[in-house]
């Protein structure tokens, strides 16, 4: 499947031409408020969680 | 590499909650992937809400998650595809997590111009509208049309559909404050998806249709196209004067509904499966 990905795509997202649209970007330790945002149907596009991993 | 990490569970309650667990080791053909962010998915709600013991769930424990991007921290056996040290993204399961594991196969490339905190939000996308113009038969130069496409799907197959090359891109949208941003990236005609699409759709083709409709869309039953000998659109009517022309297959056969949405089934079963 992923190996029928265009050799197009990945250039075209390098070049920012296809960008995700993104709700909002929080640290994990934010978790709480995310479950809440999805089930309110108010999130335009993906919520985004920053790992922090060490 | 310690051996525990913070994961994302679900299964027990209504909400998400952060435990140390252990460190996934890769198996043959896996990768281990250091995830430096995660993006929330259509999936990842309907599983917290069937984990939840309060409310009738399973009340099994599993860490959540499908997308995710990151780096390559480890190789299992028989992994020719990746090296560690590889910036990467994907979608698979218990991705809310320090650490996941992933099947070679089934990881992406993360250009290093994309940072982390974007890509990760795209390999669902990238992945469904990739499957369904492919599936549908996309060739660049031809005129496609996203339905739905304020959707976060949507709006990476209107870009999508433009970058591979599509001559047009019609976009409806049930959802009138999102026709700027539809148009600001790449939609060049935005419909109106409360009204009547097919009259939208021929109106502004002069009344040749679009050559694709993404699979995906059909598949979910709201492709605009009536199905064959219901209304107007039923199969050998519009028929180009013209008479067929060369690959275009659609446009052989009539640029109506009945062809364009013969490419649903496949395309559908790409959206679930990288959405369930």
């Amino acid at each position: 499947m992923i190996a029928g990905l265009s050799p197009a795509v990945i250039p075209a997202v390098a070049r920012g031409e296809i960008t995700p649209v993104i709700d909002r970007t929080l640290p994990l330790s934010d978790l709480g408020w995310v479950a809440d945002r999805l089930r309110s149907g108010d999130a335009l596009g993906k919520i985004v969680l920053t790992m922090g991993s060490a | 590499m310690t051996a525990t990490m913070r994961a994302v569970l679900s299964g027990r309650g209504p909400d998400w909650g952060i435990a140390e667990v252990p460190v996934p080791e890769p198996a043959a053909n896996e990768v281990l992937i250091r995830v430096s962010a995660v993006a929330t998915n259509n999936a990842d709600l309907p599983m917290l809400r069937e984990a939840d013991p309060d409310a009738g769930g399973h009340g099994r424990e599993f860490v959540a998650g499908y997308e995710y991007a990151g780096d390559v921290v480890g190789i299992g056996a028989g992994v020719t595809a990746w090296q560690v040290g590889d910036l990467v993204m994907g979608s698979v399961p218990s991705s809310f997590a320090e650490y996941v594991v992933a099947d070679q196969r089934f990881v992406l490339p993360r250009p290093e111009s994309v940072a982390p905190e974007i890509a990760c939000a795209l390999p669902t996308g990238l992945l469904t509208e990739h499957g369904a113009l492919t599936r549908a038969g996309f060739a660049s130069g031809q005129s496609v049309l996203i339905t739905g496409a304020s959707s976060g799907i949507g709006l990476i197959g209107v870009q999508l559909a433009k970058a591979l090359g599509a001559s047009r891109v019609i976009a409806t949208t049930r959802s009138p404050h999102q026709r700027e941003l539809i148009s600001s990236l790449g939609a060049d005609v935005v419909l109106d998806g409360e009204m009547d699409l097919a009259g939208q759709v021929m109106a502004v083709t002069d009344g040749r249709g679009a050559d694709l409709c993404p699979g995906s869309r059909c598949g979910r039953g709201v492709c605009p196209m009536p199905a064959r000998g219901r209304g107007g659109w039923a199969r050998g009517q519009h028929r180009p004067s013209g008479g067929p022309r060369g690959h275009d297959r659609h446009r052989q056969s009539g640029p109506t509904a009945t062809s364009l949405c013969t490419a649903s089934p496949s395309g559908s079963a790409v959206t679930r499966r990288w959405r369930a």
